[in-house]
């Protein structure tokens, strides 16, 4: 009897062990369909990381999933991937054409890049619609305004979405973010301090406020903070390579260099998505911890160690003013006069582009749809302080004149001379050169010149 | 389609338990690696910071003297206070700037007398000059009003700075007041009084002076003439401006372009010409500070402006007057962001002790004061981080400066006035506290003061200049306000060790020994200074140089590196006392 039991029970779970391993087979729905709200509870919890994960289990059992495929797109972009959320959105379109969720998705993945007017339009329609969405559809806008320097409107949202849910600290960290950006520090200061006393494990605040008691000069107090970064994030380098310049300032240049080899031996991808989820721009993976290497050697009077790690800083970073001082600093001491010389005038220039953006930037405040003003900024902001904000004000141009020759010679020339970087690129400078050219022969043409340039 | 949803179904909070506790049970073997390791780091981290604060407090807590200082000005009786024209309500950049004070024996009696520029007002959309004023010192810290006795009621100009120098080589100190509009040239007669000679010196004609230093810069023995020029600003050109929006205020130098600095050649006939351009001055910046010294150690003037808002620029003279502009590339034009900053007040020390001038420079609220270290052939490092300067915060708008050895501990400390340019400020107020900065062992610590001091109370600094007016080793300072009366701060400190002090006297260089470079030699290291031109804010100080030494050191004699090129070993130096040292004639080449 016993052994007859045994039997059984042995039979049975073969059974079961078959047919767990078989459930890809007769069961792959109910395992994508697990996968996927994985993935969305993650989104949901703002960790698109664990999504992306889940998806790429739900991907393995039927890679032609259209819902897997715009939860890709989501979740890269969420991650701030614009270029892989792009190319899987695409393909979501060719599986499942243009549906709701895919109109949806491109509005807000345009505006993560700064193209904010589709979603601008439809914003209403998508609060009141689609509550589940509310916190992604107003973090994107809020970003999308605040790369279009549309402050008041990100700060009008923040309050609409501070009121439905109290408890979240983003709309502080993001007004933080905002204030930070105007330079109004105390300000900024605290509303990241509003947002870690709603979640004090809310590294990317903590880190912020490390950032401005540094900009304040305020070193220990950077220090504290980056503590508090440090002990509530995986991703630890920047508040690492944030510690080690608090350490250099204190001149305790040892324990600033075992820092920054730390952070130095990670993977540079790994390192970009870690001051990505800091909120800072991901050129600075390339970039930080080697000027902060950099300033150390510089200060030590070891000037070609400092040139090891200036260099590819410069690279990295190439519209960073500090780096290229430093640069110009070790070439000037090493009798490189020439190209110091070059570096400095790039650099003086761009002080000056610096101030003329800000009158630019004031009287846009006073005529705030001026057209030829945003391109002057744009045109500054492209070449001289960030790429992404000069094609963003760029594109704010051709939103209002759409046959503004000035602008598509100038984004052509820029996706021209990055074509490298990806398809995007290329079709993009494809675009603006034959629209450019078709507007130069149109004012060639013209027995009126145009006013447009 | 799947939906974003709040709602769960039991099947999802299942999976959610068990996504929840999943990585917890998986992550148990690994605990002891990733959290142990990520502790150990952290309890690492926490170390290291700990004992950088412990560090820290050690070193603040370090005892040490903090000088004091009296205001001696409301004893004198005096009825003066520099006028900016506020009272118009133009709200004029020129309002700004404020005055300077000099320091210099006019009558040559030994006692160090006190000039103040007196500024103007606003009259019909013009400007008018208001009276400086000339103190005689009379001992005792009594000053006496000689400025009509001197003839010196002049006010042709609203006036802002004020630069003293034997240019005639007479051995009477002369004096340049700057301005808007032209300059004041007062040649000292030698019998108590002054005569204007701007016209027929070819001084008089500028746009806007603020700043003067006088200096060799050709090495012909006779001081030449360095101005520096602020803004376009006239009335003509005069926006209405917010620093903070909704209220009217001054506008920023931002709104204006900047006016070229001069350069004027002393002929050595009582005359100048404008050398500006075959000099090599660049047209660019907005002159508030100048200092001429020898940065690189070739034995000739070099020349350091501060500008506001745009980049400093440091000018290497090649020995016979001609300048080549490095600021950007030798590292002393921006701070280490690359940023120009607000720069006004500039002085020059070894705050390191490694016998080259670094750069001092008092800068704009929100900005660090800078110290650039010379690390050798005038190339230069921004250190305000390193050095613990920036720890005093970003806000001060600092102007009048200087660099001495107050404490008399061997090293050179640091004072600045400071007071708000905007009326209506939200960052920092418009009275601020004077600085002390003491210097322990090349880190800066700020002193903090009582209010009964003048150092702990509010005010609205301009001009600084710093003399040892009772001769008795603490050195003094004399602050031009910009809205209240001036200061004359009496240094009271209960200074233990000793103190040497030198005046030289030029024969083959110029009189005032600008450019000279003195090392003296202890036992505990060499201390080098240097006799400067300009310097501080629209000021300037005693042409005497001035080492406090610790009790237990002792003195081992001097060099002096003359202008001229002649080389002197002197000896035997008289202590607490001040040295009269004459130019060898000898050949340098000899």
């Amino acid at each position: 009897m016993a052994f007859r039991a045994r039997k059984k029970l042995i039979l049975s779970l073969v059974i079961l062990l078959v047919a767990i391993l078989s459930s890809p087979v007769w069961g792959r729905g109910l395992w994508i369909s697990l996968f996927q709200d994985r993935a969305v509870q993650n989104l949901l919890e703002r960790n698109p990381e664990n999504a992306l994960e889940w998806l790429a289990y739900a991907q393995a059992l039927d890679d032609q999933n259209p819902t897997t495929k715009i939860l890709f797109a989501r979740a890269y972009r969420k991650s701030r991937d614009v270029e892989q959320a792009y190319s899987v959105l695409m393909k979501y379109y060719e599986l499942a054409g243009s549906t709701e969720e895919y109109l949806q998705e491109q509005w807000l993945l345009k505006a993560q890049i700064g193209d904010n007017a589709d979603l601008q339009k439809h914003l209403s329609e998508l609060l009141i619609k689609d509550q589940a969405d509310m916190q992604d559809i107003c973090e994107t806008y809020v970003n999308s305004c605040i790369l279009n320097y549309q402050f008041n409107d990100a700060l009008k949202i923040l309050e609409l979405w501070e009121a439905d849910f109290p408890e979240d600290p983003l709309p502080n960290f993001m007004r933080g973010k905002i204030y930070e950006h105007e330079r109004a520090l105390q300000d900024a200061i605290k509303e990241f301090q509003k947002t870690l006393d709603k979640d004090r494990t809310y590294a990317p605040a903590a880190y912020s406020l490390a950032r401005i008691q540094l900009t304040l000069k305020k070193t220990e107090a950077a220090m504290k903070y980056y503590q508090t970064t440090l002990a509530n994030t995986k991703f630890k380098s920047p508040a690492k390579v944030g510690l080690a310049r608090c350490y250099r300032l204190l001149n305790q240049n040892q324990k600033a260099k075992q820092l920054l080899l730390e952070v130095l031996e990670k993977d540079v991808k790994e390192l970009q998505k870690e001051y990505q989820v800091m909120g800072e721009p991901k050129f600075l993976a390339n970039s930080a911890a080697h000027l902060e290497m950099g300033t150390l050697e510089l200060t030590a009077k070891n000037y070609e160690a400092a040139l090891k790690w200036l260099e590819p800083a410069a690279k990295a970073n190439p519209r960073d003013l500090g780096i290229k001082n430093a640069l110009a600093i070790v070439y000037s001491r090493l009798g490189r006069k020439q190209e110091a010389k070059e570096l400095s005038q790039t650099i003086k220039e761009t002080n000056n582009a610096l101030a003329e953006i800000q009158d630019l930037l004031d009287q846009m405040r006073k005529e705030p749809p001026n057209p030829e003003l945003r391109f002057q900024i744009g045109k500054a902001y492209l070449k001289y302080i960030s790429e992404e904000q000069g094609i963003v004000w760029l594109n704010s141009v051709l939103r209002s004149l759409p046959h503004h020759r000035g602008t598509h010679i100038e984004l052509a020339r820029y996706y021209e001379q990055n074509r490298a970087r990806g398809e995007s690129f290329e079709r993009l400078a494809k675009i603006h050169r034959e629209k450019a050219n078709a507007l130069t022969k149109k004012t060639e043409n013209s027995p009126v010149k145009s006013d447009q340039k | 389609m799947i939906k974003l949803s709040n709602g769960m179904t039991d099947f999802n909070k299942w999976i959610s338990h068990w996504n929840s506790q999943a990585p917890l049970i998986f992550a148990l073997g690994l605990c002891f690696l990733v959290v142990g390791c990520t502790s150990d780091k952290a309890d690492e981290l926490d170390r290291l910071t700990t004992e950088s604060n412990e560090k820290l407090i050690q070193e603040h807590s370090e005892t040490s003297l903090r000088p004091e200082f009296v205001d001696v000005w409301p004893e004198q009786n005096l009825n003066f206070t520099y006028h900016n024209g506020q009272d118009a309500g133009e709200l004029a950049i020129l309002e700004t700037l404020g005055g300077g004070t000099a320091v210099l024996d006019y009558d040559r009696d030994g006692l160090l007398d006190l000039f103040y520029t007196g500024g103007g007002s606003f009259e019909n959309k013009t400007t008018k000059g208001a009276p400086s004023i000339l103190l005689r010192h009379t001992g005792d810290f009594h000053f006496l009003d000689k400025t009509s006795a001197a003839n010196m009621d002049l006010a042709d100009f609203y006036s802002n700075g004020c630069s003293v120098g034997d240019y005639d080589n007479d051995g009477f100190q002369d004096l340049i007041v700057t301005g808007y509009g032209g300059s004041i040239l007062w040649k000292n007669l030698g019998d108590g009084t002054f005569e204007e000679t701007s016209i027929a010196a070819g001084l008089r004609d500028c746009y806007w002076g603020s700043s003067a230093a006088w200096g060799d810069i050709n090495g012909d023995g006779l001081l030449d003439l360095y101005l520096t020029q602020y803004t376009d600003w006239s009335f003509q050109n005069h926006p209405e401006c917010q620093l903070t929006p909704g209220r009217p205020d001054v506008c920023s130098p931002h709104s204006f372009k900047g006016v070229g600095d001069l350069l004027f050649f002393n002929r050595g006939d009582g005359t100048f010409y404008d050398a500006t351009k075959t000099a090599g001055l660049v047209p660019e910046g907005k002159g508030l500070g100048v200092i001429l010294a020898d940065l690189d150690n070739d034995t000739d003037l070099d020349a350091y402006v501060c500008n506001d808002t745009v980049e400093n620029f440091l000018y290497l003279n090649d020995g016979k007057g001609k300048f080549e502009e490095v600021g950007l590339i030798n590292g002393a034009a921006v701070d280490d962001r690359a940023t120009p900053n607000g720069s006004m007040g500039v002085d020059i020390m070894d705050y390191n002790h490694d016998g080259l001038p670094d750069l001092w420079v008092a800068n704009y609220e929100k900005e660090a004061f800078a110290l650039y270290r010379n690390d050798g052939d005038a190339q230069f490092l921004y250190v305000s981080n390193d050095t613990g300067v920036t720890s005093i915060g970003a806000l001060f708008v600092g102007f009048g400066t200087a660099c001495a050895d107050f404490d008399w501990d061997g090293d050179e400390d640091i004072v600045v006035a400071n007071g708000h340019v905007a009326y209506f400020s939200t960052n920092s107020p418009f009275r601020q506290e004077p600085l002390y900065l003491e210097n322990r062992k090349g880190r800066f610590a700020q002193l903090e003061y009582s209010d009964s001091s003048y150092f702990g109370q509010s005010h609205t600094g301009r001009g600084l200049a710093l003399a040892d007016f009772n001769e008795d080793g603490n050195l003094d300072i004399a602050i031009s306000n910009f809205s209240d009366p001036p200061g004359i701060l009496k240094n009271t400190s209960d200074t233990k060790g000793k103190w040497i002090s030198v005046r030289l006297i030029g024969t083959r260089s110029n009189r005032d020994a600008i450019g000279a470079r003195l090392i003296l030699h202890t036992s505990a290291g060499d201390q080098v200074r240097q006799i400067k031109g300009g310097g501080s804010y629209l000021s300037s100080s005693d042409i005497r140089v001035h080492w406090g030494i610790r009790a237990d050191v002792i003195i081992r004699g001097i060099s002096i590196y003359w202008p001229s090129g002649v080389q002197q070993e002197v000896k035997t130096l008289q202590p607490n006392t001040s040295n009269l040292i004459l130019e060898p004639n000898t050949n340098p080449e000899s």
